[in-house]
């Protein structure tokens, strides 16, 4: 059995950066890229991961982390495997949180929105860009599902290399996107003595953002 | 995908149980030197099902589950007390290695949150009666002055915030997961029936 585990507090933060109302963009997915970049050029490895919220028809919640692939004033864009649990709940219940954790900068983004699925343009475009391992791994995974052991993976990778031999791999019909289309995202900057300085945009009816400066 | 030899995950070489597995990776990334190893992205939902999702640090773990500590009156506070159901994600970028666990969540007592609570720096004491967490603020100086304010009620004995304390995941599934070439990742997922711990290899 395992021995309990207690977790000592952070050592602390790095330099302190206070992040000030002044500092905000009026729109909140122009701000997201400022810190997209800013992260970027900090060198955090895999500055696109997020970690996905979604929750099933009963309201029992889950989370896992994927890439955002596309960002634009409708929303934040990932692709993944329709028939996967995240695929399943979405379309049961098309609403998602997102996080971005930036630990290098101290700086965290929450977003939460309604969800769309992609269209098939949209997701025949992006696949298309994907390296062609990547795209023989989507036809041979079914996302999610119980599998005996990994050579039973190899194996269907070899029958899906195989099939696309000599040609272009097309989208797997089961594999798309999905468009998070914010409600509201806020800005998380760390501060000493947990004393963090959090912004919340909020889309009003009109379509407008409200900022807050909320306690952290 | 980092530098990293691609060395996958065997079922025959995984404990039966999920938590000594989670040591070992969670002492992996520690040892590694990543950033806040502890920092696991927490999702609740409000009992109609609108997930949200925050990053918190974990205090603590052991065979009944895994330990944060927050402010009750937070968003996260109140989904949990409507609808005390939980899933967390832990990212180890350097290491290509996520956990991922569900599970329903129990408040911590009193005496467990007040013995975590005496552990913290004073300045995060004062700073837990400080924030009125997830609350409109004006500025920062209303922030601060409530800071002060309270630095000079208490001195070093900073007692626990009554709307301040711990939540227990009890875990129902843990999922290991390794990002491995070609997005063939490996996933191994433990969940939890009558007889104890079930473990199957997932498709990524």
């Amino acid at each position: 059995m395992t021995d309990p585990r207690h977790m000592h507090a952070p050592t602390g933060f790095h330099e302190d950066r206070p992040l000030r109302r002044a500092d905000l963009l009026p729109d909140p997915i122009d701000q997201f890229g400022i810190w997209l970049a800013d992260a970027d050029r900090a060198g955090v490895p895999l500055p696109n991961a997020m970690a996905l919220a979604t929750a099933d028809a009963d309201g029992r919640p889950s989370v896992r982390h994927v890439l955002l692939r596309g960002l634009d004033d409708r929303g934040f864009v990932f692709n993944t495997n329709r028939e996967s649990r995240k695929g399943r709940e979405l379309d049961a219940n098309p609403h998602a949180g997102l996080v971005f954790l930036w630990t290098q900068l101290d700086r965290q983004v929450c977003v939460d929105g309604r969800v769309a699925r992609t269209t098939d343009e949209d997701d025949d475009a992006y696949f298309a860009t994907r390296p062609r391992e990547a795209q023989l791994g989507a036809w041979a995974s079914r996302q999610s599902a119980p599998i005996d052991d990994r050579a039973a993976l190899e194996t269907r990778m070899a029958e899906a290399t195989a099939r696309f031999a000599g040609g272009d791999v097309p989208r797997p019909p089961y594999w798309g996107g999905y468009r998070v289309i914010p409600r509201s995202i806020e800005f998380w900057q760390g501060r000493r003595h947990r004393l963090h300085d959090r912004f919340r945009y909020e889309r009003e009816d009109g379509g407008a953002w409200r900022i807050e400066r909320r306690s952290p | 995908m980092s530098e990293k030899p691609d060395l996958g995950l065997d079922l025959d070489d995984l404990p039966p149980e999920p938590m000594t597995q989670f040591r070992v990776w969670f002492e992996d990334a520690e040892n590694e030197g990543i950033h806040l190893a502890s920092a696991v992205a927490l999702a609740t939902a409000t009992p109609d099902g609108d997930p949200m999702v925050r990053h918190v640090l974990l205090r603590g773990f052991d065979e009944r589950g895994f330990v944060v500590y927050t402010n009750r009156e937070s968003r996260k506070g109140r989904d949990l007390a409507a609808n005390p159901r939980a899933a967390f994600a832990v990212l180890w970028r350097e290491l290509d290695r996520q956990v991922v666990v569900t599970g329903r969540v129990t408040p911590t007592d009193d005496e467990e949150s007040n013995a975590y609570f005496r552990t913290r720096p004073r300045e995060a004491r004062v700073g837990a009666w400080a924030s009125r967490q997830g609350s409109v603020l004006n500025d920062r100086a209303e922030l601060m002055a409530r800071f002060e304010e309270i630095d000079r009620t208490y001195d070093d004995d900073v007692p626990l915030p009554p709307y301040w304390g711990g939540y227990r995941i009890v875990p129902r599934t843990v999922e290991f997961w390794l990002a491995r070439a070609f997005r063939l990742h490996d996933r191994v997922h433990y969940v939890r029936d009558e007889d104890g711990w079930r473990v199957e290899r997932l498709s990524p």
